[in-house]
Parts: structure tokens; C-alpha cells; sequence
């Protein structure tokens, strides 16, 4: 269980942190500059936040009240690093053996690494330098030190940015298992919403340096409660709305007026594969002209806001310059709240 | 040929490298975790040495350690120890003047750490002290080694400052500079260009250290970023 209180100033940003998070696998989920690493940094202990609280499993780590910042050497957490951060001038048992000076006896210690090795499928790189081995080598590397030390909280800081695409999926699988059998909480930086579907039970969005609502991941993916949670969840069609009268949203940029139960909306959004086109107003629609059409998508304008974009299911029955109707079934629309 | 001024040319820089070695790299290494206004005031006054003259060096010095400055008075009187014009005075101007090669060249490969490694670090529970002398100096090597080399250098070629705070005593303050030159003023020509042949041959071993030095730090990055 690790609950995080704080807040940090630092050049003309201001991180704003407030969530909790069980013995699960949480995605810190933004775009990039929200705030996500800075926060790991500040769990970590190697920056210290101006104010707030920080607790791994009832443990104070941090309380600024108290004056209690535990020094990131004591604070059992591990960090895995986008870069991996190996030391270059150490072999792979070398990195390994820096993880685990808390174990005193010597022959317990090479145990250690050995079990670690087979752990992560190392056995036959345990000589070679890291410029020696593979990006995916060298993340198994980066997280079998990582565990070394048997930390409470795993913190992992897009783990897979610095792979090729192809190599991902494989590693995913392996990074799977591995925090499987990881009792504790797992913080998974990323700003990518696959990802997070693959590998996390729940989501924190992040914006601005600000945290917004955790919920579960299937909840985030499909009903998403703010624009910034849409939009990381991958809703093509995002717009401000506000409540008009009894029922009613007003969607200006779209000019229309949809029916709406949510008297405190701030906004709305559907997927494109949820639009599509017709010639003929069904469900909720919005009247648009056509500006392209490819095999993916087409995309069209709302008459007269030549500058706003709506993107919908291809449809060969209609050609680019068509007045049409753009129909979203009511079940698709998500309408959004307000970002704390 | 008396090789007294070659014999006195090395120790004094072979010892004035010793002391800028450790004293560089502490201060480059301090002056790195500093915040940055601290860090442009110190570092101006740490690389002062590299642009005043030699001569500006050792009259600062002579106002510090001649028999008639306080520090030499105070040497001279508790210990009886002279500062100036003997062997070891030149040591004290070597080291001052080249000192900022060192400084700043430690600090360029200070600043070219992966700060991620420190922080890596931390977080394995590793302590500062094997931090530094395991992760950080060891990954500086090539930077360091290059930095000791034209410290070296300087402190081999080093005239101006030397020749004011020792002044040239043949067989006891004599170094390889100072004799060209009393050799050059006494005209005896032939003599002196030994010498200058034997400074040649110095300089240009020590550029071919640092050349190859350059060379495998190179090597090594290229593999680093294959």
C-alpha cells in the first residue's frame, strides 16, 4: 500500500500529486511534461518535494510536517530507469553484486546472483559489459538489479521507450511474470494507452503536473471521466459541452445540442470507430462536410467550423465535398466532468 | 652537461601534478553538486590562473609566502623553513598555474556523467563514498588521465611564476626554463639548445600521451554507443 501527498515547485511548474495505490500494477499515465517521472524521482527520494506525504506499507517515507525524508539508500524502493542507467564499468554480475551489498555473507551473495541470472535468462552474459548487450538484454539486466534488493515498491519509468517496437511484446510477456510474482505496489510510468491495458489493474491520470482521478483500467479505457483521461485513452473526437437546460448539453464547436443526463459536464467524446456516416439524422448526429477520406478514416467538418476536425469509419457510399450526417449511437458518447 | 635542471624540472612537476591531481578533482567534483550562481563565481576564480599571466601568479605569491609576507614570515619564524628561492618554491607556482587544466578538465568529465548512474545508485542503497570511488571516477577515467597529462605538461613548462618565487640558483633552483634562458642571456648558445632539444622531446611525448589517451576514450564512447 503506498499513499502520496505532494506538491513541488520548480521552474514555472508545479507538481501536484495526490493518490494511493494498493499491492497492484498502476499506471502514472500523461503526455509527456506531465509530471510522471518527476513524481517516481520525488517516491524515490532523490528529489525532495516541497510539501506533502509519502508512506510505503504504514512506513513514513516522507512527511514535511514531521520533518521525516528518509534518504533514498533506506527507502527499499526500486527505480528502473528509462535508460536502465547500468554502470558501464561493470560487468552484468558486477551491476548485479552493487544491488546486493546488503548481504554480508559471500557465498549467500554469488548465490544471489546466480538465482537472479536464471531468473532473467542471463546465465551466458553474466562476463559481458553492457555496451555489450541488447536493449532488451539490458532492461532484463536493469530490473534483475532493480529486485536485487527486494524493494517494497517497484517503480518502472516507461520501461520500453527505449526499445524497438518489435522486440516490445516479447519483453512484455517477461515483465509480466516478473511483477506477477512481485509482492508489493508497482508504479508504471507511460504514456501509452496499449500498454497500460496489457500490463496495469488501474490508472492515475496525470496533467500539467497535476494527478486526476485513479480508476480501474477498463473504466479509464471505455468511460473515461475528464478530457485528459479521453484523450490518453485514445478518443479521436474530444469537445468542450456544457449543460444548457433540463437534459440538454450544448456542444458549440459541433453546432449541435445533444440530450445529456450529467448536469455538471464539461465536455464529451467518442471514438471514430464509433461514428459513422449517413445520409439521413439517426441517434446522436452532427452535420458535417467531408474533407478526406482514406482506408482508415474520414475525417469531415462541422458546417461552418471549418477548423474543427471530427473523424469517423471510412464510408465508400460518400465522396469528399458530401454534406453528411455524422451518427453516434447515444451508449457511445462519453460526456466528461470537470479536471480537479 | 649538469642534469640538475632536468633531475629538479621533474620532481617539481612530477610533484606539483600529484597535488593538482587530488586538488582538481575534489574541487571539480564539488564544484559539479554546486548550485549554479555559486558554481560561475567559483569556477571564474578557480580558471584565473589559466588567463593572468605567469608573472601576475608569482607576484601574488611572493606578496603571500616571500620572507616579508605574512605566511613566509610566519614559516620562517616557527619552523624555520624559507619559502622562496628554494627547490621547492616552484612547486607552489606549478601547481597554482596548472591547476586550472586539470580543474576543468575533471569537471568536463564530471559533467559528462549519466546523472541517472548516481541516482541508480542511491536508490541500490550504495553510499556516496562508493559512488564516487567506484561508479563516478571510474567512468572518468579517460578525462582524468588527459587532465593529469596537461597538468603535467604546464607544470614542466612553467617559467614565469617559477622564476620569480625561486629565482635561478645553479644546482639548487635551476630548472629546464630558467636554464635556457640564463643560458640564452650568458650567450652560450650551444648549451642552451641542448637543453631546448630535451624539452622538445618531452613536450612532444607527453602531446602523443594525450593524443593517444583521446584516441581510446574515443574508441571506448563508440562502443558505448554501438
Amino acid at each position: 500500500m503506498l499513499e502520496v501527498r505532494l506538491k513541488k515547485q520548480y521552474a514555472g511548474f508545479m507538481l501536484n500529486v495526490r493518490f494511493q495505490a494498493r499491492d497492484e500494477v498502476m499506471a502514472l499515465l500523461g503526455a509527456s511534461g506531465a509530471g510522471k517521472t518527476m513524481t517516481l524521482r520525488c517516491i524515490a527520494g532523490l528529489v525532495k518535494p516541497d510539501a506533502g506525504y509519502i508512506a510505503l506499507d504504514g512506513r513514513v517515507l516522507f512527511d514535511s510536517e514531521r520533518h521525516i525524508d528518509i534518504a533514498p539508500q533506506e527507502r527499499a524502493v526500486g527505480l528502473l530507469f528509462q535508460n536502465y542507467a547500468l554502470f558501464p564499468n561493470m560487468t552484468v554480475r558486477q551491476n548485479l553484486l552493487c544491488g546486493l551489498k546488503h548481504v554480508t555473507a559471500r557465498a549467500e551473495r554469488n548465490h544471489e546472483v546466480e538465482r537472479l541470472l536464471t531468473m532473467f535468462c542471463l546465465q551466458g552474459l553474466a562476463d559481458r559489459m553492457p555496451s555489450q548487450l541488447s536493449g532488451g538484454q539490458q532492461q532484463r539486466v536493469a530490473l534483475a538489479r532493480c529486485l536485487a534488493r527486494k524493494p517494497k515498491l517497484l517503480l518502472l519509468d516507461e520501461p520500453f521507450a527505449a526499445l524497438d517496437s518489435h522486440l516490445r511484446w516479447q519483453l512484455e510477456q517477461q515483465l509480466l511474470d516478473t511483477l506477477a510474482a512481485f509482492e508489493g505496489t508497482t508504479l508504471y510510468v507511460t504514456h501509452d494507452r496499449e500498454e497500460t491495458r496489457r500490463l496495469c489493474q488501474r490508472v492515475c491520470v496525470m496533467r500539467g503536473g497535476t494527478s486526476l482521478s485513479v480508476m480501474d483500467t477498463h473504466r479509464w479505457y471505455h468511460t473515461p471521466d475528464t478530457r485528459s483521461a479521453a484523450l490518453l485513452a485514445g478518443f479521436e473526437n474530444v469537445e468542450t459541452a456544457c449543460w444548457v437546460t433540463n437534459g440538454y448539453a450544448d456542444i458549440p464547436q459541433w453546432g449541435t445540442t445533444w440530450p445529456c443526463a450529467k448536469a455538471d459536464v464539461t465536455g464529451v467524446a467518442f471514438r471514430a470507430e464509433n461514428a459513422c456516416l449517413a445520409g439521413i439524422q439517426k441517434d446522436l448526429a452532427i452535420r458535417c462536410r467531408i474533407l478526406r477520406s482514406s482506408e482508415q478514416e474520414t475525417i469531415c467538418a462541422p458546417l461552418g467550423q471549418m477548423n474543427t476536425l471530427l473523424r469517423a469509419l471510412p464510408d465508400r457510399r460518400f465522396a469528399v465535398g458530401d454534406e453528411v450526417w455524422l451518427c453516434v449511437r447515444p451508449e457511445n458518447a462519453i460526456w466528461l466532468g470537470r479536471e480537479e | 652537461m649538469d642534469l640538475f635542471p632536468l633531475v629538479n624540472s621533474l620532481r617539481v612537476a612530477i610533484i606539483s601534478t600529484a597535488l593538482t591531481f587530488l586538488i582538481g578533482i575534489w574541487a571539480a567534483h564539488g564544484v559539479t553538486r554546486l548550485p549554479i550562481w555559486l558554481k560561475g563565481v567559483l569556477d571564474s576564480v578557480l580558471t584565473l590562473p589559466l588567463v593572468l599571466p605567469p608573472t601576475v601568479v608569482g607576484f601574488f605569491l611572493l606578496k603571500t609566502i616571500s620572507p616579508k609576507a605574512p605566511l613566509g614570515a610566519f614559516f620562517l619564524q616557527a619552523f624555520d623553513i624559507k619559502l622562496t628561492m628554494v627547490w621547492y618554491s616552484a612547486v607552489f607556482a606549478t601547481t597554482i598555474v596548472s591547476f586550472p587544466l586539470m580543474y576543468r578538465t575533471a569537471r568536463g568529465s564530471f559533467e559528462q556523467l549519466d546523472p541517472a548512474w548516481e541516482a541508480c545508485a542511491q536508490t541500490m542503497g550504495l553510499r556516496k563514498r562508493f559512488i564516487f570511488w567506484r561508479i563516478k571516477l571510474p567512468n572518468c577515467k579517460a578525462g582524468l588521465l588527459a587532465g593529469t597529462v596537461l597538468a603535467f605538461a604546464r607544470a614542466l613548462g612553467e617559467y614565469g611564476a617559477t622564476t620569480m618565487v625561486t629565482g635561478y640558483i645553479p644546482g639548487r633552483t635551476a630548472t629546464i626554463a630558467t636554464t635556457v634562458y640564463q643560458l640564452w642571456r650568458e650567450g652560450n648558445d650551444g648549451l642552451a639548445l641542448q637543453w631546448v632539444m630535451i624539452d622538445l622531446v618531452i613536450s612532444l611525448a607527453v602531446l602523443v600521451a594525450i593524443n593517444l589517451l583521446e584516441l581510446r576514450g574515443g574508441a571506448a564512447r563508440a562502443r558505448s554507443e554501438a
